[in-house]
């Protein structure tokens, strides 16, 4: 099983940020279940902002926190059996249909040279491309190196405070 | 020679058939007979009803299939496995013995699983996967059946125990194959199969394969304790499916909930014993639902395949006819008077309410045809009444106004007239006492001519023989040109349908005429 890349999507978020996520969710919420009838979905998302700017001047962070945990038990409990999703999303009723076939079976030497010639254009375009490809593969290997040399691995050494 | 002229002879020819199998009533053709592998076909008429039911629908679906398969690439593919189903549907209609019966069933099952796994992603496979499993199950219910009848010639003591066995065999292979109650997750997941062969298969064909075959042994089934189950189990299919009809947001598997739920009407009239009734609502249903699935599939191929109903941008601007017509499809289906639906679904509703039942039965039942009319509500108002409005469509169509146009027509019309024609036809045969051999003959030596000039000319001498089969595919999935014509017409100012769209579409689009069709449907519900 390969590992999971969630260490590259995290990132530390301030307060602001998980509010904003709560109401979009929250919003997402209101569309699964009131649907197609705009004016409902327009009224229940008018209420929804209203609930959100009650607590908008809260100066307690703890109450802040309670406020938005308490917040995310809401849209969970709230939740749609089905939520609606686009349709070439994952979940969606139209995903992952066309696969793209691997560029090398343009290779493949089961296909005849004869029906190859009739494409000269791509075909040249093709060969001169690969040519170049592997002329730059060793500037290509160098730029990944740099770029994983340049992720911070050592903890700053915290400033030596003059202890006279 | 031009293939019209043999199209036009086939329909020709279907009507002759049910004219010619008067005299014994049915018509029967014995391939092979030996003793288990025998090829026996039967064509009486109510099989050859359906069978022309049946290709009046296989037309219009390949056609449709043209446009909503337009750029992909497995297209042979479908259009193979397509043929392949339908071939062993007419060859189940058509069969009279147990291997004949077997093969079909089993080629039906099998068939129909390549069908949904047409697309390689999940949704798809996994469909398709509770689709073969299924109906695998059915199938060894029907192995056991048959298999049981090999006793029916010997005699012990506990043969009527044993025979009941054999024959909830029978039925519970038809549940399985027809999705009844405890066996009908299949139905809803094999949408996602593209929707041609929604239309085809899910609509008219496979799931009334199981119907078909208890209308066949007819007299088998005739106990009061088998037609019991069949109404109990009929009646509840009913229910829960309208009810679910109502809360699922994907129209798509709505349309196949209604699709269970007129199932399940056709098996409460198979418990009540009226077997022809049943068969005749089973042809008006096969013409309108998978005429409904055409138009539903129109709209979904141009929201890009969306099928969750909560989003689409329509309202009114993109099919402006196809809305009327979508609109006439919910009526046939609702049974509303002066469409076929009407035919079969008034004569049901008499003779269930003939008969004394416990009240849940009668209250279910109500509640069910109730709901008909609620879930076709919701399917239209979830497609028309919504406020997004788009500006450009994605490949939309005008032949497919013309296709669903004459599919309404036919299925409008079309049992009205037989309804009303039916006990008029033993009069054509007083005039056809002289034409009818003389044209019999004429017409099988035509047939025999066409066929063996196919056969031995075209597919053997000619270079094109070998490449037959992919040639008429490469012409048929080409019909999407007749429509990049009739849009250049449009351009020109040759339009269709502007009548329609001007004064009519003021009216859809405001909010007066939804309480206007309430009004209607719930008149139509009273009376």
């Amino acid at each position: 099983m390969a590992e999971s890349p969630a260490w590259m999507f995290t990132k530390a978020l301030n307060h602001r940020q998980k509010v904003m996520r709560l109401y979009k969710r929250a919003c997402r919420e209101v569309d699964n279940w009131y649907g197609g009838n705009n004016l409902e979905v327009r009224y229940q998302k008018v209420l929804l902002r209203a609930r959100f700017d009650a607590n908008k001047d809260e100066h307690d962070t703890r109450k802040a926190q309670l406020l938005l945990a308490d917040g995310c038990r809401q849209v969970w409990e709230k939740r749609h059996f089905k939520p609606f999703r686009f349709a070439l999303d994952p979940g969606g009723s139209s995903y992952d249909r066309e696969r793209e076939s691997p560029d090398v079976i343009l290779d493949s030497d089961q296909w005849t040279l004869a029906e190859r010639e009739q494409f000269p254009y791509y075909f040249n375009k093709r060969e001169q491309r690969k040519k170049e490809l592997l002329a730059h593969w060793s500037k290509i290997e160098k730029a990944w190196d740099d770029e994983i040399a340049a992720i911070q691995t050592k903890i700053p050494e915290e400033k030596k405070v003059a202890t006279v | 020679m031009n293939i019209s002229i043999y199209l036009i002879l086939l329909v020709f020819g279907f009507f002759m058939l049910m004219v010619w199998s008067f005299p014994f009533m049915k018509l029967s053709l014995y391939f092979v007979e030996w003793d288990f592998l025998s090829l026996k076909f039967n064509m009486y008429f109510n099989s050859v009803l359906f069978s022309f039911i049946l290709m009046l629908v296989t037309f219009s679906v390949l056609v449709f299939s043209t446009y909503y398969l337009n750029s992909e690439l497995n297209f042979n593919y479908y259009y193979f496995v397509l043929l392949i189903f339908v071939g062993s549907m007419f060859s189940l209609n058509y069969s009279n013995s147990v291997f004949t019966m077997l093969l079909s069933w089993d080629l039906l099952g099998i068939s129909s699983f390549f069908l949904v796994l047409f697309y390689n992603n999940w949704d798809s496979c996994s469909g398709a996967m509770n689709t073969a499993l299924t109906n695998r199950l059915g199938d060894y219910f029907m192995f056991v059946f048959f298999s049981g009848c090999i006793f029916s010639g010997y005699f012990f003591m506990s043969f009527s125990f044993f025979s009941f066995f054999m024959v909830m065999m029978l039925v519970l292979t038809a549940f399985t194959k027809s999705a009844q109650f405890p066996f009908s997750s299949w139905l809803p997941k094999a949408m996602s199969a593209p929707t041609p062969v929604s239309s085809l298969v899910h609509s008219s064909t496979l799931v009334t394969a199981g119907l078909i075959l208890l209308m066949n042994f007819n007299y088998l089934i005739m106990h009061k304790n088998v037609l019991f189950m069949c109404l109990a189990i009929g009646i509840f299919t009913m229910f829960f499916s309208s009810i679910t009809a109502l809360v699922e947001e994907d129209l798509k598997k709505v349309v196949a909930l209604s699709t269970l739920s007129q199932m399940g009407f056709s098996m409460v009239t198979l418990g009540l014993g009226l077997n022809f009734i049943s068969f005749i609502h089973l042809v008006s249903h096969a013409l309108f639902k998978s005429c409904l699935f055409m138009q539903v599939g129109y709209i979904i191929h141009c929201s890009f395949g969306q099928q969750d109903g909560r989003n689409y941008s329509n309202n009114g601007n993109l099919p402006n006819f196809i809305q009327l017509q979508l609109l006439v499809t919910l009526f046939c289906l609702c049974g509303l008077i002066f469409s076929s639906g009407a035919v079969s679904k008034d004569f049901i509703l008499e003779m269930f309410f003939m008969n004394n039942h416990m009240i849940i039965f009668g209250l279910m039942f109500f509640i069910s045809v109730y709901l008909t009319f609620g879930y076709s509500y919701r399917l239209w108002k979830s497609f028309f009444l919504s406020f997004n409005k788009v500006m450009n469509h994605f490949s939309s169509s005008v032949f497919m106004n013309f296709l669903s146009f004459m599919l309404v027509v036919f299925s409008v019309s079309f049992l009205w007239w037989l309804n009303m024609n039916m006990m008029n036809i033993p009069g054509l045969f007083l005039y056809l006492d002289f034409y009818v051999p003389l044209f019999y003959t004429v017409f099988v030596f035509f047939m025999l001519f066409m066929g063996f000039k196919l056969l031995f000319k075209e597919l053997s001498y000619k270079f094109f023989g070998d490449y037959l089969a992919k040639n008429s595919i490469y012409k048929m999935k080409n019909i999407k040109f007749m429509d990049l014509f009739l849009n250049n017409m449009m351009s020109k100012g040759f339009s269709f349908f502007n009548g329609t769209s001007l004064v009519s579409g003021l009216y859809m689009k405001s909010k007066n005429y939804n309480s206007v069709l309430i009004l209607i449907m719930f008149l139509f519900l009273l009376f």
